[in-house]
């Protein structure tokens, strides 16, 4: 029989690639679900196209928008409606000071988190308005018609 | 008493007391080895060494190590990992070998598999490497249970319960083995002094079984050829050495056996210092704790294959079948009835086709062994394992039809 090593060899690295590749790297794919990385892009929101105006913004976030019935704004200096606990007791969550939130949230995520909080951050399997489990910070229906 | 006569070297003086040259001959430079083969020949070589390297990293590893639930975990994790120089090193050496030594026992099985070798005349081969195998399996075994991490408690506890025997509710046994109603220091003990003591005792009792059994038939070749040892033998020590179809175990093939050894060498160290994890349980690094089980419990990437045959089914067929998958491998030479012992790509389609399904069938339970038993990973794992069982169960029929090629 002619020696044929050079086949041979290719075979049993290849049966000892493809257990490897399932039982290392494939498998803690499967058991341990990728989590993205702090420079995470948002990719599935839509993107921002419009600019803001600040005086409208203002005006929405104290009026129409109804913001600051719940969360505090220290740095514009409003106060917040409730005292944490009694807040925590209201409505299941804290609300957040907002002082920073521009600086913090990605643009994306911000405009998207205001008009559909549960789908921005991802839990519509437990806030579902149809089956009457509302996320704690309602979404924003837009005021004037349009929405953005 | 014999004769002596006064020494004219050192050699002659060893010689007229143990016959070195003798067994020199005997073990070495006059046991013969086919030509017509290829570097698979060398696993054996390769499993040695390794075993080699497991007993010498063992033997570093237990001048630190503490069999003793409470200091276990440190002794591995902070003494041996971090404070003892180089402890590291031997510790990487012995997880990663417990590991690799798998991969090429199973390699070196599904040669002897592909080729034959364990047809008529090698039966005991076949059945002192099953025994190997087993021996192997229970030795890592134990040995993971030493550093009393969380997969070490959760694995013996899974493992224990196997002898509770399903409905049989063999409670008494599993409480028995395990010395308390739980893993704990009554466990930890015995699987300590299993894992230095009786069982590396077995293996090296094994190991020569298993070379013993290697003298009269001698080593299969590439084409099952059986090879009149005696006179192809006589060839060569009277000069024909090219004519001759065999060579000297020492030193002709030998060294083509530690080119083998070499590169492998190469290979294993590589994953030694740069890619260990594999053989290094994260989930392990966490000690244990008898009332946190983990999320996934799974064992080490060498049992996925019999544990996923367990897996699929209600406790006491998973538990038959699990039995069955374990022992099936050592009736190998009967339940072939092929009068062929050559490479199993010539012995016809039908045994073909069995031997590449059989090696593709076992990684494919493997993987789902350890993949999470849910949706279409349970549904493939449950196929698998029925395949697995049907392929043995039809492999007398299938082979008793083979003629002589």
């Amino acid at each position: 029989m002619k020696n044929n090593e050079k086949v041979i060899f290719a075979v049993v690295v290849f049966f000892s690639l493809v257990t490897y590749y399932l039982v290392e790297p494939y498998a803690h794919h499967v058991l341990h679900k990728h989590v993205d990385s702090e420079n995470f892009e948002y990719a599935d929101l839509p993107v921002v196209t419009k600019t803001g105006d600040v005086a409208r913004g203002q005006e929405l976030v104290n009026g129409a928008g109804a913001c600051v019935g719940c969360h505090s704004i220290d740095v514009a200096g409003v106060p917040s409606t409730m005292e944490p606990q009694m807040a925590a007791a209201s409505y299941g969550v804290n609300p957040p000071d907002l002082s920073n939130a521009g600086t913090l949230y990605d643009e994306k995520f911000l405009t998207d988190v205001i008009k559909n909080p549960a789908h921005a951050l991802k839990v519509e399997h437990k806030f579902d308005a149809a089956s009457g489990q509302m996320h704690p910070m309602a979404p924003f229906y837009g005021a004037g018609g349009d929405l953005d | 008493m014999a004769h002596f006569t006064k020494a004219t070297s050192v050699k002659d003086w060893l010689n007229q007391r143990l016959a070195i040259e003798k067994v020199e001959k005997v073990m070495a430079s006059e046991y013969w080895i086919p030509k017509n083969i290829n570097f698979l020949w060398a696993m054996g070589m390769v499993l040695m060494i390794t075993f080699t390297l497991l007993l010498v990293s063992g033997i570093f590893l237990l001048m630190y190590y503490q069999p003793n639930v409470d200091t276990a975990f440190d002794s591995v994790n902070y003494t041996i990992m971090r404070e003892v120089d180089f402890g590291w090193l031997w510790r990487h050496i012995h997880g990663v070998a417990a590991s690799v030594v798998f991969l090429i026992i199973y390699i070196h099985m599904f040669t002897g598999i592909y080729y034959g070798s364990y047809k008529k005349g090698r039966e005991m081969i076949w059945i002192s490497g099953m025994l190997l195998f087993i021996t192997f399996s229970a030795e890592a075994f134990s040995g993971y249970m030493l550093p009393w991490g969380q997969m070490s408690y959760w694995a013996g506890m899974v493992i224990t319960n196997l002898f509770a025997g399903g409905s049989l509710h063999a409670d008494a046994l599993v409480e028995w083995i395990r010395g308390d109603y739980v893993p704990a220091q009554a466990f930890l003990t015995r699987f300590f002094m299993l894992h230095v003591l009786l069982l590396p005792l077995a293996i090296l009792g094994l190991i020569g079984l298993h070379f013993a059994a290697l003298r009269i038939p001698h080593v299969n070749n590439q084409d099952g050829e059986e090879i009149d040892f005696d006179a192809e033998s006589k060839k060569y020590l009277d000069g024909d050495k090219k004519g001759a179809k065999v060579m000297r175990f020492a030193n002709d093939f030998m060294s083509k056996d530690m080119m083998v050894v070499g590169i492998y060498l190469v290979f294993f160290f590589y994953l030694v210092f740069w890619n260990y994890s594999f053989a290094m349980d994260p989930v392990n690094f966490d000690p244990a704790d008898g009332l946190k089980t983990p999320a996934h419990i799974y064992p080490e990437w060498y049992f996925l294959w019999s544990y996923e045959i367990l897996r699929p089914f209600s406790v006491d067929l998973g538990l038959i079948l699990f039995a069955f998958a374990q022992v099936i491998f050592v009736l190998l030479p009967w339940l072939d009835r092929s009068p062929n012992a050559i490479a199993a790509n010539r012995r016809g389609k039908p045994f073909m086709i069995w031997f590449w399904l059989m090696l593709a069938n076992m990684i494919v339970l493997t993987a789902m062994g350890k993949l999470p038993p849910e949706g279409i990973y349970s549904s493939i794992g449950f196929v698998s394992a029925v395949l697995f069982v049907a392929q043995w169960v039809a492999l007398p029929f299938i082979t008793s039809r083979e003629t002589k090629v």
